[in-house]
């Protein structure tokens, strides 16, 4: 099949404003994935297009881009998706949104991992360890509490589907919520005071306004939202 | 990166599934909402620093393009409160997320059996007015008419 890519480009160093490059690809298998068509337009028809990917198998979490106007992996996004069975296709890819776009499908994720880094990600338990020396152990009940959200890849994809992180940058964002859920849940660490200090502030999880974007958008199927109105629970109760 | 204009756009341009558009809607129902109390705070603070202009305000609000306005400031109400409720269960029910998408439908669908009927009313009580008004029905009322007293 035949694959009309409209990708949005953008150099720095040439351009005042981004634009729309548009690439015609022929002999498409409906089981390619965005991340091959891009590979194909970079090694094929124009070797300028600058984009992040590294496994190619939704693992690493580097090709978090916009598809057909909402946020998914390139790598794990298959054509057959995105096209309703005819001969032709248009496929539209974007940067994510509200970060800071580098060069073409490139956005600088710092002020998304100073987010993650604020919630303290890391297990944090300064009581002396078991009399056995081994590790703490958990129960089967108490490890399934925070499962869902161990799940995490920090690829973006929920963070820049969502319209409070567009409307303010110093918005915690899903990601980094997500990821203070993860430890807040675990029954060994005794860091939740001071994790609950960072998403319980102005630009924590009160600026969520439970859109479902993020739970959409996660390529890793995270219940997102799920996850963020339980830290507010916690927040409203006090009780985890 | 983040701009007001930025976020107006791609809330319209953004391929969001039932909750995203029901955000959307919260938010416009919710800044119509808003518009109306402001103008109806204003409006009735008239009523006790220039009656006159107060009286002048109830008959533009009944003049027929300003009365129909009406109509989409109910539907405003009514979806921003029962899209309100969803939103708090939610939050208040995380185990309840699974059943989102269907509670956008239900809140569509409560939101439509509720409005209609009063859409119907108010336009066939709107029309009993005019018809009472006779000739005068579209006339804009002027300011002249209200005298300072």
């Amino acid at each position: 099949m035949q694959v009309n890519l409209r990708i949005r480009r953008f150099n720095p160093e040439k351009d005042s404003k981004a634009w729309w490059g548009d690439y015609t690809l022929d002999d498409v298998s409906r089981n390619d994935t965005v991340l091959d068509l891009l590979n194909r337009v970079k090694w094929e028809i124009d070797g300028t297009l600058a984009l992040r990917r590294s496994c190619a198998h939704g693992v690493c979490g580097s090709d978090a881009l916009r598809i057909n106007g909402a946020n998914a992996l390139a790598c794990k996004t298959l054509v057959s998706r995105l096209s309703s069975g005819a001969a032709t296709a248009a496929i539209q890819i974007e940067p994510i949104l509200g970060l800071r776009v580098i060069k073409d499908l490139i956005v600088d994720m710092e002020p998304f991992m100073d987010h993650y880094r604020s919630v303290l990600p890391y297990f944090i338990n300064d009581s002396p360890p078991p009399a056995d020396g081994r590790e703490r152990l958990q129960s089967q009940e108490d490890r399934a509490r925070f499962d869902d959200t161990t799940k995490c890849i920090l690829c973006a994809c929920c963070t820049t589907s969502c319209p409070s992180f567009w409307a303010n940058e110093k918005y915690v964002g899903p990601a980094a919520i997500v990821q203070a859920h993860r430890f807040i849940y675990d029954s060994r660490d005794e860091g939740a005071a001071d994790r609950l200090k960072v998403v319980g502030d102005t630009f924590g999880v009160w600026r969520c306004r439970t859109n479902f974007n993020c739970t959409s958008a996660c390529p890793r199927e995270i219940e997102v939202t799920k996850a963020i109105a339980e830290v507010k629970k916690v927040l409203a109760t006090g009780e985890i | 990166m983040s701009t007001l204009a930025l976020t107006i756009r791609e809330s319209i341009r953004y391929r969001g599934r039932s909750g995203h558009w029901s955000w959307v809607a919260h938010r416009i129902s919710g800044l119509a909402i808003l518009l109306f109390l402001t103008i109806h705070v204003w409006d009735t603070a008239n009523a006790h620093f220039y009656p006159h202009l107060y009286e002048w305000f109830v008959d533009i609000f009944k003049w027929p393009p300003i009365a129909l306005g009406e109509i989409p400031l109910m539907a405003a109400v009514l979806y921003h409160a029962f899209n309100g409720i969803r939103i708090s269960i939610l939050d208040f029910k995380p185990e309840l997320w699974k059943h989102q998408q269907r509670s956008t439908q239900i809140t569509w669908g409560l939101f439509l059996v509720i409005f209609i009927p009063i859409a119907i009313v108010m336009f066939i009580t709107m029309i009993q007015h005019w018809q009472h008004m006779g000739d005068a029905w579209m006339q804009f009322p002027r300011l002249s008419d209200y005298p300072p007293r």
